[in-house]
């Protein structure tokens, strides 16, 4: 009986400490856990899904770090699957301490892209690579041919032309190398063989050319120039070798995707955006300048955006809709806390939005849809453990009672 | 007069406002926006007053060493610590909002991200453990509507899992079982057969259709939220809407006078 | 041979001009009807421009429509449309300066061959004096006021009015005796909420009143607060409270501070008050979001009891499940008027249940008219009586609706 009594008003810290393991026993051991995927979240799926390769979406971070665990999944979620799908990325955001997370987010999903396809990237410039090599050889072919054809001899003034060829080359590869940026450190390494390649060739024709060609015939030299501007050709070659690489296999801010950073004033900037986004963003986050971000220079308005997520744990999606989707059409998707989603369903319904994530199980379920398990998915698990936890306790509390009511009034 | 003056502005205040909703003619129509960027005006210089009771308060219990100075001293160090990051973050980009002091040292954001934002995150997941010692000591079922809150919080928390359901809806129906024994021995027999019973029907039920039962579970959620609980959202609504509306009536018309000190 | 020669030369030359002909005299038909006309209810700088597409929509490549200041032009272009489109809202500022402009939509096809419409105009954007959606509002704020004022008269006249007990302001002295009793403190918070929410204005009346009783008892009243103005508007307050009480000497500003304009800090520092200093009575009265609970709990592990009052429907659950007594949204409006039975506040109470009534009728008006027209819709099959009825009570409905919702 005591023990019943006890069950009625079990200590708070046991609780409390009950609730510690629903959370964490599930979280250190993943359990792969089956669930329908709802029809909010697959549509919001395929919206995206549909896109095609180049199309731009923009992002809007509109929750801070209290709505963190709910929303940061989804927004991780959604960029990794605009990468996969060859998406250019828009992000902005209306609460300027949540853009950092959006950001964190962005640059996150972009390193995790590269990562992920660093070996085709490899490959794509060891291919240019030897494709230059092979024209560096058949250069050194002609060069050798001609000189051995000419009988030259070897002056100084072929000396210029190698020395002008060299720095010339290695001009062009250190202002490609600017001109990528910091996510291709790769670029860089393979930069440095090309260079390194190129010089051993050059010096070891240096040394055979000094060993006793002379030049007599302007005709050497013309065929050399010949040589020299094939060179060129195919050095040229190679950087827009290393470009369509980088392209395909990376991505890169300003290229792939912007973070136009924060400005004040909500409805104001989702009226403004219909007309022109410069409007309101005439610079990113790093007070870069619009215009020189590659990716904006055919994006001016909601004509140009695909799609449009907001994350929000407010009031927020119901703006976007409310201007930018009824005024200009725009597709909205949401993604919000679960205490705003129910909030949104009239707009499902009625099609203002294209798809709704609705708190950490809309993540977890457009987690398993894009088939890469994050912090939704481990999470799931939990809520449901903390979820049964509450739910016995209720129980047992309950029917403790009703034990010692029945004891009492036997008693009486 | 000191009594009335507040009195006049706050009635001219309101009664402009009012007016101006309804005229959209230039000047009045963008008005109301105006007034809204004076009042956040005013809001930001109104800080100022909260931070000179906050400095004087720990000031004094720092200077004479009251009981738990320390933690004065720690505010103290808080409150200045990070207006010296958004001053140095202002004064190298011109903003203390700037991302990039993400991953600086001592930026503005920095202190943002690694102090703010786990203290809040913390302070929030409290909540979980709050929730569960409130739903334990509040959700009894002692009485009809009691029992009722009761089954709606367990049959809303079952359609939001994603696994256990079916021991879980087993469970509940145990919970009605013995809810209907009790009231059956407590002579209300009517209760009791009718708990008894629904308790019952709902485990064979969950017996027999497992899968539907999983398939159900969350739209038999969806329909509690969206049905009944948003009937009696909209009814509080409505009233607190209308309680509002009289508030604020009775503060235009100077019958509210709480706000200014003298009654 | 030959005449089949002289026939081809014959007839290849007219079917040349025949068919540049063909493509000359098939000409596009313009858009018909254009319409413009101010914008209503606005600030007077935009005009809506309308007109029914042409006939030849499919040939049609895109639509630009053009503005002038006098018939004759000159015309410029403000903008073009290249999906069909039937409507456009000229809302330049140039219009502000309320002269004619004129329009006037061209089509163009395939080769650029071009076809205009006639011109409308004159168009004056003029600003209104008064929003016509709005009108539902003003009517229901003129009932309204109309209704308080009237009960304020009647509450004068009679001074027994009645009103229903209100558990949680009932308790309030109770629960200031019982702090006393136990030789702790009351700690009385106003959430997170700012002097302009009329919940914290509601929460300083009961602030009042349980500050009188705390000077009475001789027990220490703690205030933590989220918003300096209402920091200062509570000192006021108390300060007030505690003369009233003929207790002026035992006031102590320092129990009255700012903690934090932060969420969660003020919660945090809430809290470790508690936690310090056990009250044993817990006020939470005002706006509250995601803390409620954490305050509630914490007050409740301490031992205190607790009366909680909020507006905010999301927290109210909570309060109800973990506070001993909670004021539910307008309860909390009424807590002056309960506390004081002052008539005029009395009165303007009762208007407020008035006033619900009539907002509740008219719902439940609403809704059958409309329930019924779907009903009558969907079963009148070929009965003629009962579709002409379901066409009169789906306008009812319609116009109904229309009247209600504003923009």
């Amino acid at each position: 009986m005591k023990f019943i009594k006890w069950l009625t008003n079990i200590d708070r810290r046991i609780i409390f400490l009950l609730m510690i393991g629903a959370v964490l026993v599930p979280m250190l051991f993943t359990i792969p856990v089956p669930f329908e995927v709802g029809e909010p979240v697959q549509n919001a799926f395929n919206a995206i899904d549909s896109l095609k390769p180049g199309s731009v979406i923009m992002l809007s971070v509109d929750y801070d770090a209290t709505s963190y665990p709910e929303c940061q999944p989804m927004i991780v979620a959604i960029t990794d699957h605009a990468f996969r799908k060859d998406l250019r990325i828009i992000l902005l955001g209306h609460i300027p301490t949540g853009l950092p997370l959006g950001q964190e987010a962005l640059e996150r999903a972009a390193t995790e892209y590269n990562q992920s396809h660093k070996a085709e990237y490899r490959q794509a410039v060891k291919h240019a690579g030897e494709e230059l090599k092979r024209h560096t050889a058949g250069y050194q072919g002609s060069l050798k041919s001609a000189a051995a054809e000419f009988d030259q001899e070897y002056t100084p003034r072929h000396q210029e032309t190698l020395d002008g060829l060299v720095s010339d080359y290695l001009e062009k590869v250190d202002s490609a190398a600017v001109k990528f940026q910091k996510h291709t450190f790769e670029y860089w390494e393979a930069v440095k063989y090309a260079g390194e390649e190129f010089n051993r060739h050059a010096s070891e024709y240096q040394k055979r050319l000094e060993g006793g060609v002379r030049e007599k015939n302007p005709g050497y030299v013309r065929i050399l120039e010949r040589a020299a501007a094939e060179y060129d050709k195919h050095v040229t070659e190679y950087q827009e070798d290393l470009g369509h690489a980088a392209d395909q296999y990376l991505k890169r801010y300003g290229i792939d995707f912007v973070n136009l950073g924060y400005r004040p004033g909500v409805v104001a900037i989702i009226v403004g955006m219909g007309r022109e986004i410069r409007d309101f963003y005439r610079k990113d986050y790093q007070n870069i300048n619009v215009d020189s971000l590659h990716m904006m220079a055919d994006v001016h308005n909601y004509d140009d955006i695909a799609t449009l997520v907001s994350f929000a744990h407010g009031t927020a999606v119901e703006s976007w809709i409310a201007y930018a989707g009824a005024r200009f059409g725009q597709q909205i998707i949401g993604g919000v806390t679960g205490v705003v989603a129910p909030d949104l369903y009239p707009y499902l319904q009625s099609g203002q939005l294209a798809g709704l994530l609705g708190g950490l199980k809309g993540a977890s379920e457009y987690e398993s849809l894009i088939k890469k398990k994050g912090l939704a998915s481990r999470g799931m698990p939990a809520q449901s453990t903390a979820h049964i936890l509450v739910i016995l306790l209720i129980v047992i509390g309950s029917m403790a009672e009703f034990a010692l009511d029945i004891s009492k009034r036997r008693e009486t | 007069m000191k009594r009335t003056l507040p009195l006049i502005i706050t009635f001219l205040a309101g009664v402009f406002v009012v007016v101006t909703f309804f005229i959209p003619r230039e000047p009045f129509g963008s008005l109301e926006q105006r007034m809204l960027v004076w009042a956040s005006i005013l809001g930001g210089f109104t800080l100022l007053l909260g931070i000179d009771s906050l400095i004087k308060h720990h000031g004094r219990k720092l200077a004479r060493r009251e009981k738990d100075w320390f933690y004065s001293l720690v505010t103290l160090l808080g409150l200045f610590g990070t207006l010296a990051a958004g001053i140095v973050t202002w004064a190298k980009y011109g903003t203390p909002l700037e991302l990039a002091s993400l991953n600086e040292v001592g930026g503005f954001f920095w202190v943002y991200k690694w102090v703010m934002v786990p203290l809040q995150g913390t302070m929030f997941a409290l909540l979980a453990f709050f929730i569960a010692s409130a739903a334990y000591r509040a959700f009894r079922a002692r009485t009809f509507d009691a029992t009722l809150l009761l089954i709606a919080a367990i049959l809303v928390m079952i359609g939001r899992l994603s696994m256990g359901v079916i021991p879980a809806t087993l469970v509940l129906a145990v919970l009605l079982v013995a809810a209907g024994i009790h009231r059956l021995l407590i002579r209300k027999p009517v209760f009791g057969a009718i708990l008894a019973v629904l308790g019952v029907g709902l485990g064979a039920l969950v017996l027999a259709f497992p899968q539907d039962a999983i398939r159900l579970a969350p739209q038999v959620q969806e329909w509690l939220m969206s049905v009944p609980q948003t009937a009696a959202r909209r009814g509080i609504l409505i009233g607190v809407t209308l309680g509002t509306i009289a508030m604020s009536i009775r503060i235009i018309l100077g019958i509210e006078r709480t706000y200014i000190s003298s009654t | 041979m030959v005449l089949a020669c002289l026939l081809s030369v014959i007839f290849t030359q007219p079917v040349a001009t025949m068919q540049a002909e063909a493509i000359q005299t098939v000409a596009l038909r313009p858009v018909a009807n254009l319409d413009a006309t101010d914008t209503p209810n606005d600030a007077g700088q935009s005009i809506d421009i309308s007109w029914e597409l042409s006939p030849d929509s499919a040939r049609i490549r895109r639509y630009e429509v053009y503005r002038a200041e006098s018939t004759e032009g000159p015309f410029e272009k403000i903008v073009e449309f290249l999906i069909p489109t039937t409507s456009y809202t000229d809302a330049d500022t140039l219009l502000r300066n309320k002269k004619d402009y004129y329009y006037r939509v061209d089509v163009v096809g395939k080769l650029e061959s071009r076809a205009s419409s006639k011109i409308a105009g004159p168009a004056i954007a003029k600003p209104q004096w008064f929003n016509r959606n709005r009108l539902a509002v003003l009517v229901f704020a003129l009932i309204y006021g109309g209704l308080v004022i009237l009960y304020i008269e009647f509450a004068k006249r009679d001074r027994g009015m009645f009103v229903r007990r209100i558990a949680g302001l009932d308790a309030i002295d109770e629960a200031v005796g019982r702090s006393t009793e136990m030789g702790k403190p009351i700690l009385f918070s106003f959430g997170i909420g700012y002097l302009t929410d009329v919940a914290t204005l509601a929460a300083l009346s009961i602030l009042r009143r349980v500050a009188k009783r705390a000077a009475q008892y001789e027990t220490r009243i703690l205030v933590p607060n989220y918003d300096p103005i209402v920091m200062t508007a509570a000192q006021e307050t108390v300060k007030q409270a505690f003369s009233e009480a003929g207790r002026p000497d035992l006031y102590r500003e320092s129990d009255i501070t700012f903690l934090t304009a932060d969420q969660f800090g003020y919660a945090a520092g809430v809290d470790g008050i508690m936690l310090r200093e056990k009250p044993g009575t817990v006020f939470l009265q005002g706006v509250f979001y995601a803390e409620a609970l954490i305050l509630a709990e914490t007050a409740h592990s301490v031992g205190a009891i607790q009366i909680a009052g909020t507006n905010m429907a999301t927290q109210l659950p909570f309060f109800i499940a973990a506070c001993d007594y909670t004021l539910i949204g307008e309860e909390l409006f009424a807590a002056s008027a309960y506390l004081d039975r002052d008539p005029q506040l009395l009165g303007s109470l009762k208007s407020e249940d008035m006033a619900k009534i009539i907002t509740v009728a008219i719902i439940a008006v609403v809704s059958i008219v409309g329930t019924v027209g779907a009903i009558l819709a969907s079963v009148s099959g070929k009965n003629e009586i009962l579709l002409s009825i379901g066409e009169f009570v789906n306008d009812l409905f319609e116009t109904l609706k229309g009247f209600l919702t504003t923009s």
